[in-house]
């Protein structure tokens, strides 16, 4: 008979009782599918892989925290690298994260709590691949002197450039990012690269993103709204090489008198009142970059969604809409009983007919 | 009933729960963290100790997991780690081998239950969860439909 907390054993003879915490100690020492998979075992298992008691022992037997996790997903990415990678602690009292995909949710690592995480008090490294179903541990940075006083903040995504994993550093804890750290992923070595340097960047924020497989860094300044809207783009050509400006786009960069000649068809406003505007009656729909905070605000008020996912995730929150939420939305307009179902435009077809359309519709993106 | 040998090793009786007694030395023992609890407390003095928990084949199996590991210090890790592979692969089966789990969990013998609890990890990690139920004769009670959710929202390791 199963008794709550407790496994009966029919085998074994004198012994009927199977602790939990010798099934966790079993269950700690499987690889993180098979773990997952025992979830069907019965609700008793379910609930102890689910728990957070099983999370912190399973990444205590490590003994170290904060730790970097790297998830993988072989399904998202035929390389077998990196779906999302960040730093977790076991700390209580955050929220899981739940936007890795399947190892992450399930697992309930834990996202770190603090804005600034030194580098150098980093002492291990955990990377998990899915591929090959297990954890690898690896130490990198201790001995690492050039990483000491280098700070990651916290929400900054990685980047993918070269087979290594990139991040915006700041070599204070004020929070200015001024280097960029980089691991290698084959080698697992870690190493610096420079920022492009300006005294005028120092109150921008600089985002790192992939550009026809080279490492680009943006810096936006947008204080005075979309009239003084200014984006820099710098790539390295050469990787480690020098920084080389791409381009740079402000609001004299659109054709003379082009603000009065779309007026018609739409208006350039800058940086709106997005929840606001979602929540206006009159709207009909939004075609969004699906931008979690977009995705989330369009269906808190729901408004149609057109889908044109451009880069990072938003590729995979756009399918999620698609396939898993598409259906089921119903959609109340103010006319009284006539309900409609969201009419979530796939996201290729979307785009396809979107880009016959004007500059309008990408200035509209632009504004999001 | 506590014993000294000749070369003044203290020495200390097990009851198993059928009854068995085994003498073993003070140090042999102490590696339960169980028993080293036991023994401070006193209860070693006024006869055995009884583990109503262990059988007497499991028990003997442990004291010869703890002696190997007692006396075996300094010696060399490897042969140690050899030693180990051998004893968990004459364990034979998961039966025996959950019995001594429980009874390192019981004793509180770290190093034994790291052991055992590896080899019984590598046992089932290829398995399926209905041969993982028919192993421990666990009561699968999910539901036709939540049995699904499980595995509908962890598909990839069920491929």
């Amino acid at each position: 008979m199963d008794k709550g907390g407790e496994i009966t054993m029919s085998a074994g003879g004198g012994i009927p009782i199977f602790p939990w915490d010798a099934v966790a100690d079993i269950l700690c020492c499987l690889p993180m599918k098979s773990v997952l998979r025992f979830k069907a075992v019965s609700k008793a298992w379910c609930s102890l892989i689910e728990s957070s008691y099983f999370a912190r022992l399973q990444l205590s037997a490590s003994n170290h925290d904060p730790m970097l996790v790297i998830l993988t997903n072989p399904y998202i990415q035929r390389t077998g690298w990196v779906l999302c990678a960040d730093f977790y602690s076991l700390d209580d009292d955050i929220a899981e994260v739940d936007d890795g995909g399947a190892a992450s949710s399930s697992s309930s690592l834990r996202q770190h709590v603090s804005h600034h995480v030194p580098l150098a008090a980093i002492c291990e490294f955990q990377s998990y691949n899915l591929e090959a179903n297990g954890f690898t541990t690896f130490h990198t940075l201790p001995g690492d002197h050039a990483l000491d006083n280098t700070y990651y903040s916290e929400g900054t995504p990685s980047c993918f450039v070269n087979g290594a994993l990139h991040w915006l550093a700041a070599v204070s804890s004020d929070g200015f990012f001024s280097e960029i750290v980089a691991l290698q992923l084959e080698t697992l070595e870690c190493y610096k690269l420079p920022l492009v340097r300006y005294r005028r960047y120092r109150y921008c924020k600089p985002t790192l993103v992939v550009l026809d497989g080279l490492l680009c860094a943006t810096f936006s300044n947008c204080r005075d709204g979309f009239t003084r809207y200014k984006i820099d783009a710098w790539v390295m050509k050469e990787y480690g090489g020098k920084w080389t400006k791409l381009f740079n786009l402000t609001t004299s960069c659109l054709p003379d008198g082009f603000l009065d000649r779309t007026v018609d068809v739409g208006r350039v406003t800058g940086w709106g009142p997005r929840v606001e505007v979602l929540g206006h009656p009159s709207i009909g729909g939004f075609k969004s970059h699906c931008g979690w905070n977009s995705v989330l605000e369009a269906i808190w008020h729901e408004v149609e969604i057109g889908a044109w996912p451009l880069y990072a995730e938003q590729q995979f929150n756009a399918f999620e809409l698609v396939l898993g939420l598409a259906v089921e939305i119903r959609l109340d307009y103010r006319s009284s009983d006539q309900h409609h179902m969201a009419d979530i435009v796939d996201a290729g077809g979307d785009i396809e007919r979107s880009s016959d359309r004007s500059e309008e519709e990408r200035m509209k993106l632009l504004d999001e | 009933m506590s014993i000294t040998t000749e070369n003044n090793e203290k020495m200390i009786t097990l009851m198993s729960s059928d009854g068995e007694e085994f003498v073993v030395e003070e140090a042999v023992a102490a590696q339960s963290q169980t028993i080293k609890h036991l023994i401070e407390d006193g209860c070693s003095t006024e006869g055995s100790i009884p583990l109503p928990n262990v059988t007497g084949r499991v028990l003997s199996e442990v004291i010869q997991y703890c002696k190997k590991h007692s006396s075996s210090d300094d010696k060399e890790e490897k042969e140690l780690e050899a030693w180990d592979a051998e004893f968990v692969k004459a364990a034979d089966d998961h039966v025996a081998l959950t019995d001594l789990m429980m009874a390192a969990n019981f004793l509180d013998i770290k190093g034994l239950l790291d052991l055992v609890a590896q080899t019984l990890a590598n046992m089932i990690t290829g398995k399926s969860p209905e041969e993982v139920r028919r192993m421990w004769n666990i009561k699968n009670d999910f539901t036709p439909e939540e049995a699904e959710k499980v595995r509908k929202e962890n598909q990839w390791a069920f491929e």
